[in-house]
């Protein structure tokens, strides 16, 4: 019995519930100083200094912590032996070992204890990375696996949902240690595979589909839709004043077959004193839409009708709903009497044209299984199937071109022969062709050399435990794109050239500049950033009423553009912390409170002084993802920010502590509890870290809005105020909001301004933290103690590019850790 | 003259469809010639039903102020009034040393250790455990329901995911496939087992390029290749069997899609008792998994989630009282349906040990100790309201010890328990 399986956000696999942080900075001089040292001493100098200064607490009667050194030898090519070894040096190069109120060992003597057991432990997990590898095979994640048979077989495969959820470690789900096989997992494989292998063969011939609807015949076509009032038909265009209810849709022409369609509109926005009009698009039936469908926010310009273009994949019977994002609801428009005012703001839509669907036929995933073969229907108007003349034959050359393909290298004879005897007995039991070779797909795609990322233990360039050459594709296009490797890289591979340095760097680039590379946005910062958690809560309607879907749609983007702008434009790391711009729309920046963003789509803003924001930290994004829908809590915000951008996670509480209660009637501030919270010393020796950037984040609320108080959920007459970013919106006004404190090194600070300067006087820890992330989420194991070496090494190296994150990532993959087992 | 009858296939029974189902098993099924004793044991299968409701129950409107069988109802168990002496609710139990949070739903039916809890190492679950011992005697060893995270875990403390929709799993126990479909679902099953045999030779294979700790892990997989062989061939032994069939007015409680969260709960509870009733499992957990979503209940404007974060609000808690009012009754229908469906002279309620629980005592500050318990049916004498230590709290691990004794099961241990509880004795 017995697994490592909980998610994890902190940084480290190894248990150790005592130590407060990973790396302070007198680890990383610790660590500097026996990097420094190539002479390993004995281990008698060990045994001396422990004698003189730890066996007091830790020897013989007395074991505090367990801990027994008299007893602990020092053999660290035992895991649980090694374990304890490191805790006993991170806590003495911190410095927390001798305790502050025990007798101090000499600068010297805690130095060459520190060089002399850091050389012990780094000689012992370097040798087993030799023998083992640091990374050991690992299943592919359900993102991968989804990803990897849509990129093989086509984009219409959804397979997520039949698989168990992934497990994650140190923030990933890529790490091997906890991405388990289990029975659940070979059986619905087989389902997935099968599913999957459906929509193989396309079953009809492409039908050029093309419409293009006037104004007048869009709201002649849709059901429900009301003319009047908030609808205005003015020559053959339609003017929208209000959002229509969900289940009228204003769009294209319902596309007969799915696919990927261009969609064409010519738009305008009407009286918006000349600003452009922000305008959503999303896929629907013709019944109304689904949440969720937003395709995008593109914006009108009110100077004259602008045709808009933009490419989409719909659904069989899809239409493409546009509508203008800012204009008041349908509810609004009715209850507000806004109906006989003079039109407001409006949305002009001349024509919308659709196209499609479009790309080669048959689809690449074709291809994939089924090369040139011809398709076919039997009878006219019937499916269409594959022809084969010479089925035996076909089947032996399509499987020679498939599986090197799924199984990422090149297949040996006896693996591609098992498959083909497959396929071969169902062509023997009279099976159709297609079927036949589907059939050896599916068992393909259940097999390990699919399933499982299996290095073997290479011996490229007599380097011990380098990958070989195709390792180090999958590796890559599995960090950057989350799937297999294209026909670059396994050429590249294949010639034996791809870790040369100056190949494997011009890789990372065309990888980077590809379209795949928004996996690594979306599936790295994702995690990373908990971006993926944004639809967890749902901010109280009572006391946020100003959240809407507008303002929700727009919160990942600012921080997805951020991210893709720090990695496009090699900007420094530390931008992540703080930085002087940011992404905006106009909703957003009236959340905000800043003025002059006019229009829906994103682009990028030089933040004024005072504004309050920049750097992570201050997008409405972050602070929801790290609130619940009603409260913050400093004790969750100022946990993910020493975990997410400082890289020193706090310890889990200690078991049978109570929890603060939150109490949001308004009386006390959870401030006020924290304080209390924080007299009792056990609980103040981590809270003195954890605390304070979540009290220099109080002054933001649950949706990211600046706040100088809290709300009530009390009414209370004399206390309702309006809120400044929303004119006409008041709340009920609570206590006052105090964001300043003290840091655990005695440092003040009065807001979070004050606090990101703290975090930016260390700029290396930032890179350090940012560095591990890279490391285990590339590589897919979490960080052993050989790896500080090349960790420290590449901070520097950090340090030395100005932090630029696009060189960290060139460097990680140059790495030895990236590219040995 | 009459002369006995052969036994009775219980599926041929079952597949006369209309008559309805009242009962899970009648004496003519049962082989001629079986003692009395041994005839009455083997018609009163023991059978677990473990919920668990992710936001927790507010357990001030829970717990009783008196210990014993005269307890005074509270706001919460006024609604449970009818089946008073078919359950016992603990107050002062909790799994020790977790610590609390939302994730520890994952522990709730392992009940590891402290130690195992923070080196994140799981366990097998409770109706795992069961489903080990009993899982072989019907089509499904055992069946993982509801929504949410995970709550049942293998004897690797790998999880065991649910099973999948209301719909899928309404299909899956009930609705028999055409012919041709069982030919085909005969002929995927055969695969099946030819795509495992593949995978185990190339698992041999991979084996000998990688290093030693790549071996181990594939060692591993051999085992878990094992396991999927034998759910297999459970499919394989059921595949051909006609499933149950349902009486009309039961079917009919699945027509709709359920859109609001009591609804799919009552939907789910319905599955849980039908699946029970025809014995197509005896092993059930079921997530009642409960979050982000309106309502749509007069007076409540919050989502359930926002509510049970209630911060001591007080209009606040209200909603999240109505809410869970609005469960509890669904929880007192479903005891009433177990207690109206008999079997070899027992309910079905009787047969069933039915654990109602959360592993959050106060989802408002995520505390994990004070877990509100009720445990119903299975052959208890029930005992009214336990009162444990609401400082020092009694392992849930002891009690889980008692349900697998009670089941009949020989269990002296299970996750962190100290022993078998001793404050409930069987009826």
């Amino acid at each position: 019995m017995g697994r490592k399986m909980f998610k994890r956000a902190r940084g480290c696999t190894r248990p150790r519930p005592e130590i407060f942080m990973r790396h302070s900075p007198l680890i990383a001089l610790g660590l500097l100083a026996w990097l420094g040292a190539a002479v390993r001493l004995g281990a008698a100098d060990l045994r001396g200094f422990t004698q003189a200064h730890c066996i007091e607490c830790h020897g013989g009667e007395v074991t505090k912590g367990g801990l027994d050194l008299t007893k602990l030898k020092l053999e660290p090519g035992i895991q649980e032996n090694f374990a304890r070894w490191e805790m006993v040096f991170d806590r003495v190069a911190k410095g927390e070992m001798p305790p502050k109120k025990s007798a101090q060992p000499p600068a010297e003597g805690r130095a060459t204890f520190v060089k002399s057991l850091g050389g012990e432990l780094h000689a012992a997990s370097l040798a087993r990375q030799r023998v083992d590898g640091r990374v050991l095979v690992r299943r592919l994640n359900v993102t991968e696996y989804e990803t990897t048979l849509r990129d093989l077989l086509g984009r219409q495969v959804a397979v997520k949902d039949l698989l168990p959820p992934d497990e994650t470690a140190a923030g990933f789900d890529k790490v091997s240690a906890v991405l388990e096989l289990s029975s659940v997992h070979l059986l619905r494989y087989q389902d997935a595979a099968e599913q999957a292998l459906k929509s193989v063969v396309p079953r009809e011939l492409p039908a050029q589909f093309k419409s293009r609807l006037t104004g007048r015949e869009v709201v002649a076509k849709s059901r429900n839709a009301d003319t009047k009032g908030s609808l205005r038909v003015d020559g053959d265009a339609l003017v929208i004043h209000a959002i229509p209810y969900n289940h009228i849709t204003l769009g294209t022409a319902t596309v007969p077959q799915p696919g990927r369609y261009r969609v064409r509109a010519s738009l305008q926005a009407t009286g918006t004193e000349g600003r452009p009009l922000p305008v959503r698009f999303s896929a629907g039936k013709d019944w109304g839409r689904n949440t969720g469908s937003v395709l995008t926010v593109r914006d009108a310009p009110a100077d004259r009708p602008t045709v808009i273009e933009l490419e989409c994949e719909l659904d069989r019977r899809e239409l493409v709903d546009v509508t203008g994002w800012s204009l008041p609801t349908q509810r609004q428009f009715s209850d507000g009497k806004l109906a006989e005012a003079k039109p407001g703001p409006g949305l002009a839509i001349h024509w919308l044209e659709i196209e499609g669907p479009l790309g080669a036929f048959p689809p690449p995933s074709y291809q994939h299984v089924f090369g040139d073969l011809p398709l076919q229907s039997r009878y006219k108007g019937g499916p269409l199937e594959v022809v084969s003349k010479n089925p035996r034959a076909d089947a032996e050359r399509l499987l020679r071109s498939f599986l090197p393909l799924a199984f990422r290298r090149p297949v040996p004879a006896e693996l591609h022969d098992y498959y083909l005897k497959i396929v071969l007995a169902a062509l023997d039991r009279k099976l159709p062709f297609e079927q036949a070779m589907l059939l050896g797909c599916r068992a393909a795609l259940c097999s390990p050399h699919f399933l499982l990322l299996a290095e073997p233990l290479g011996t490229r360039q007599g380097l011990p435990a380098a990958l070989d050459d195709y390792a180090v594709a999958a590796r890559l296009s599995y960090f950057l794109w989350s799937t297999l490797p294209d026909a670059e890289l396994i050429g590249l591979a294949a010639k034996g050239e791809l870790t040369r340095p100056a190949v494997l760097r011009g890789q990372v680039e065309r990888l980077l500049k590809d379209a795949r590379a928004r996996r690594f946005t979306e599936n790295f910062a994702g995690q990373w950033l908990d971006l993926h958690k944004l639809n967890d809560t749902t901010p109280s309607p009572q006391l946020y009423g100003e959240f809407d879907d507008y303002l929700f749609w727009s919160m990942p983007g600012e921080t997805t553009r951020f991210f893709e702008a720090v990695l496009g434009g090699d900007r420094p790391l530390t931008d992540f912390t703080h930085s002087d711009w940011t992404f905006l729309n106009e909703r957003l920046a009236k959340h905000y409170g800043i003025p002059g963003v006019f229009g829906g789509e994103l682009r990028e803003v030089k933040l004024p002084a005072n504004s309050h924001r920049g750097g992570v930290l201050t997008h409405a994004s972050i602070l929801k993802v790290t609130a619940d829908g009603t409260k913050t809590s400093p004790i969750l915000r100022g946990k993910w920010v020493l975990e997410r951008l400082l890289g020193q996670p706090p310890a889990p509480p200690p078991p049978n502590v109570p929890a603060v209660e939150p109490d949001i009637r308004g009386a006390t501030t959870i401030r006020q509890q924290l304080d209390k919270h924080r007299d009792n010393e056990s609980c103040n020796a981590c809270h003195r870290h954890i605390d304070p950037p979540g009290f220099a984040l109080e002054a933001y609320d649950v949706i990211g809005g600046w706040r100088d108080f809290y709300r009530s959920s009390v009414h209370k007459r004399e206390a309702v105020v309006k809120l400044a970013n929303y004119p006409g919106r008041t709340v009920v006004r609570g206590p006052v909001v105090e964001p300043g404190g003290v840091t655990a090194g005695g440092r003040t600070f009065r807001d979070l301004e004050d606090y990101k300067q703290i975090l930016l006087a260390d700029k290396d820890q930032l890179a350090r933290c940012l560095t591990e992330k890279l490391l285990v989420y590339a590589t897919g194991a979490e960080l052993q103690f050989a790896d500080r070496e090349v960790v420290e090494q590449l901070v520097a190296q950090s340090r030395a590019q100005h932090h630029g994150f696009r060189s960290l990532v060139h460097a990680i993959v140059q790495s030895r850790i990236f590219l040995n087992k | 003259m009459t002369r006995p009858l052969a036994p009775m296939e219980r599926r041929t029974f079952l597949r006369a469809g209309a008559v309805g189902i009242g009962l899970p098993l009648l004496d003519a099924m049962l082989p001629v010639g079986l003692r009395a004793a041994a005839k009455e044991a083997a018609l009163r299968p023991k059978r677990m039903l473990l919920m668990c409701r992710s936001l927790g129950l507010h357990t001030p409107f829970l717990f009783p102020a008196r210990a014993g069988r005269d307890y005074e109802p509270t706001r919460y168990l006024k609604l449970l009034t009818d089946h008073r002496a078919d359950f016992t609710v603990f107050s002062g139990m909790s799994h020790l040393g977790y610590g609390g949070g939302h994730h520890t739903d994952k522990a709730f039916l392992t009940g590891i250790t402290a130690e195992d809890w923070h080196n994140r190492k799981n366990g097998i679950s409770l109706d795992q455990f069961f489903a080990a011992r009993v899982g072989a005697e019907t089509r499904f060893p055992s069946l993982v329901l509801g929504e949410g995270s995970n709550l049942s875990w293998n004897q690797r403390g790998m999880a065991v995911p649910a099973e999948g929709t209301i719909k899928s799993v309404f299909k899956k126990l009930f609705i028999d496939g055409t012919p041709a479909e069982v030919e085909q679902e005969i002929q995927k099953l055969a695969t099946g087992h030819s795509i495992l045999d593949g995978v185990r030779n190339q698992a041999r294979t991979l084996a000998t390029s990688l290093s030693p700790a790549d071996r181990q892990r594939l060692d591993l997989l051999l085992t878990t290749i094992r396991e999927a062989e034998q759910r297999l061939q459970q499919d394989e032994a059921w595949v051909r069997k006609p499933k149950p069939k349902l009486a009309p007015a039961d079917a009919k409680l699945f027509a709709d899609e359920p859109r609001r969260m009591l609804d799919r709960e009552r939907q789910w509870l319905d599955l849980a008792h039908l699946a029970l009733q025809t014995d197509s499992t005896r092993a059930i957990s079921l997530n009642l998994w409960s979050h982000q979503e309106n309502l749509q209940m007069d007076g409540v404007t919050l989502t359930h989630h926002d509510a049970s974060h209630h911060g001591q609000d007080e209009s606040k808690i209200q909603q999240l009282a109505m809410v869970e009012e609005a469960e509890l009754k669904l929880f007192a229908a479903f005891l009433a349906r177990m207690k109206a469906t008999n079997g070899g002279g027992q309910t079905l309620l009787d047969q069933t040990i039915v654990l109602h629980a959360s592993h959050l005592g106060n989802a408002s500050s995520h505390t994990g100790d004070n877990l509100p318990i009720i445990l119903a049916g299975g052959g208890f004498k029930h005992a009214g309201h336990v009162a444990f230590d609401r400082k020092q709290n009694q392992p849930l691990t002891n009690l889980f010890v008692r349900m697998l004794q009670q089941a009949g099961i020989p269990a002296e241990k299970f996750g962190a328990s100290t022993g078998a509880l001793s404050e409930l004795k069987s009826a």
